[in-house]
């Protein structure tokens, strides 16, 4: 066994990875700080700001690296079933509502731990159907399909082959909730990541953790735009559906199948 | 549709083989840990979790020693046959519910694009099983650990494209190895233990009748047996007979420590 043939020839790109995590920290933590006075505040550019972001230091470099690896990657883009695309539909839809309420517990948790920092501003208005499908387009699908295929593919893979046992979906989850640079929403891109990644390794289809990750977006964008949370009830009613569909979703079936 | 396959390991040390076709992938055994089986699949361009399954021939740990883990962490099913399940289950530890997939020797099976018959042959495990498996009128073989390879097995072997034939050790070095017991011996000799180099000789002849071109000698004992003369044994053994390796007949190795080379049939 040839020990220095491994197939993911990331050696090659150690400083792009590097170059691409500066960039990320600085845009990121500049975001709120430094960079919003620049930027029109609540215009339509932030949307543009987002795309921007995720396509060049993620999107990009993540195709970039897949595609140097055609072969190997392309069985993680296999056509999942209808039924587990219906369930994890159902599963974001529900969820995104759910994540709320995650929300609201970790920001109680954090201000009695003494830490306060101040609410994000919320996402401009969008006025009319060119604008939302422009939103979702810009910061839905761009960000979705970047991040699954450097969190779920690239980095999953590489984390793999070199931790034991399921470490790999914990620092996945981890790195994936640090990288969003929010504060107050840790604790549910934590649950997402670590649900997300449970998702690509039973189901072995980047597009599931793709799909859910457009709907939740989306749906986090509509909220957003609408500037009103939906009642607790609806909120209770969402985590049980979610909690359902995910057991439906990881339940082990069947005992010994006979061919 | 071409077949692609690779001998990842083979040897006492731990047997593995890659077999793909259209856009099914398979492993025949994982005898290896499950780190160093995901190397040498990496080191040949393959995830994985992008197998669609294990087929066990027997429950020997080298043939078993990574599955188990490979199942849990990446999915994937298992094939064996009930005797063998019954046997593995302590060794290869908990396959996880869902993964569990029973063939019987006597029929053949089918996984996505591939169809696989299971070979009864001799050797002291529960139900020990050969592969043959079947792409596109095309198909190859994974046959080593008997003790005797018999008519019948000839004839389900007969005009396969490649085969991974047991070729384990040297008669004469074998009976002068001071450091196994004679019941060892006598137990890798028997009808149920390894195939000699002359024996792999003598069933290559009556496979060559059959239309077998294309060999790879495996599953090399350490102590008994070494590359080179293996080749030396098999290929002057099929020349006294007239038939000459490189052109009548081709033979290449694989080995204990590395994957073999990486063979592509269309």
């Amino acid at each position: 066994m040839t020990e220095q043939v491994v197939s993911i020839q990331l050696s090659k790109y150690k400083s792009l990875f590097l170059v691409g995590a500066v960039i990320s920290f600085i845009l990121g933590m500049t975001q709120g700080i430094w960079l919003r006075q620049f930027l029109p505040q609540n215009d339509f550019v932030v949307y543009v700001y987002v795309a921007l972001q995720e396509l060049f230091v993620i999107g990009i470099p993540a195709i970039l690296l897949m595609l140097r690896k055609k072969d190997l990657y392309k069985p993680l883009f296999t056509k999942p079933d209808t039924w587990s695309i219906g369930l994890v539909a159902l599963a974001a839809v529900s969820f995104s509502l759910a994540a709320i309420l995650i929300s609201v517990i970790w920001i109680t948790l954090l201000q009695s731990a003494g830490i306060n920092f101040p609410l994000p501003a919320n996402l401009p208005k969008l006025s009319g159907p060119f604008e939302f499908s422009m939103a979702i387009l810009l910061a839905a699908i761009i960000p979705a399909v970047s991040e699954e295929m450097m969190f779920r593919g690239l980095l999953q893979i590489f984390l793999r082959n070199r931790l034991s046992g399921r470490k790999d979906i914990f620092v996945v989850a981890f790195i994936f909730a640090l990288l969003h640079f929010s504060v107050h929403g840790f604790a549910a891109l934590f649950f997402i990541g670590l649900f997300l990644s449970m998702l690509v390794n039973r189901y072995k289809s980047l597009w599931l953790a793709i799909i859910f990750h457009i709907l939740y977006n989306s749906i986090v964008i509509i909220l957003q735009t609408l500037d009103s949370l939906p009642s607790v009830r609806l909120i209770f009613l969402c985590l049980g559906i979610y909690l359902a569909v995910s057991y439906l979703l990881f339940q082990k079936k069947g005992a010994n199948v006979w061919i | 549709m071409k077949i692609e396959f690779c001998s990842l390991s083979s040897g006492s040390g731990g047997n593995a083989t890659y077999i793909s076709a259209g856009n099914t992938r398979i492993l025949i055994d994982a005898g290896l840990s499950g780190k160093t089986v995901t190397a040498a699949l990496n080191s040949i361009g393959v995830l994985p979790e992008s197998l669609n399954a294990i087929l066990v021939t027997h429950e020997h740990i080298d043939h078993v020693k990574g599955v188990g883990i490979l199942s849990r962490k990446y999915h994937i099913p298992v094939y064996a046959n009930e005797n063998t399940w019954n046997r593995m289950s302590k060794s290869v530890g908990e396959v996880p519910l869902g993964m569990h997939r029973i063939f019987e020797t006597d029929n053949d099976f089918y996984i996505d694009d591939l169809s696989v018959m299971p070979i009864a042959i001799q050797h002291d495990s529960a139900e020990p099983v050969a592969f043959r498996v079947f792409a596109g009128g095309r198909s190859v073989a994974v046959a080593t650990d008997m003790g005797v390879i018999s008519k019948r097995v000839i004839q389900q072997l007969s005009g396969v494209d490649l085969l991974l034939l047991e070729s384990n050790h040297d008669i004469e070095m074998l009976r002068q190895n001071q450091r196994y017991s004679e019941s060892l011996k006598r137990r890798i000799l028997g009808n149920k233990g390894h195939l000699s180099n002359d024996s792999c000789s003598l069933a290559l002849m009556s496979l060559y009748e059959t239309g077998v071109k294309h060999v790879l000698l495996g599953h090399l004992s350490e102590d008994n047996n070494t590359p080179e003369l293996a080749m030396h044994a098999v290929s002057t053994a099929l020349s006294d007979q007239g038939l000459k390796t490189g052109s009548d007949i081709f033979l290449e190795m694989t080995w204990r420590d590395r994957t073999s080379g990486f063979y592509t049939i269309e």
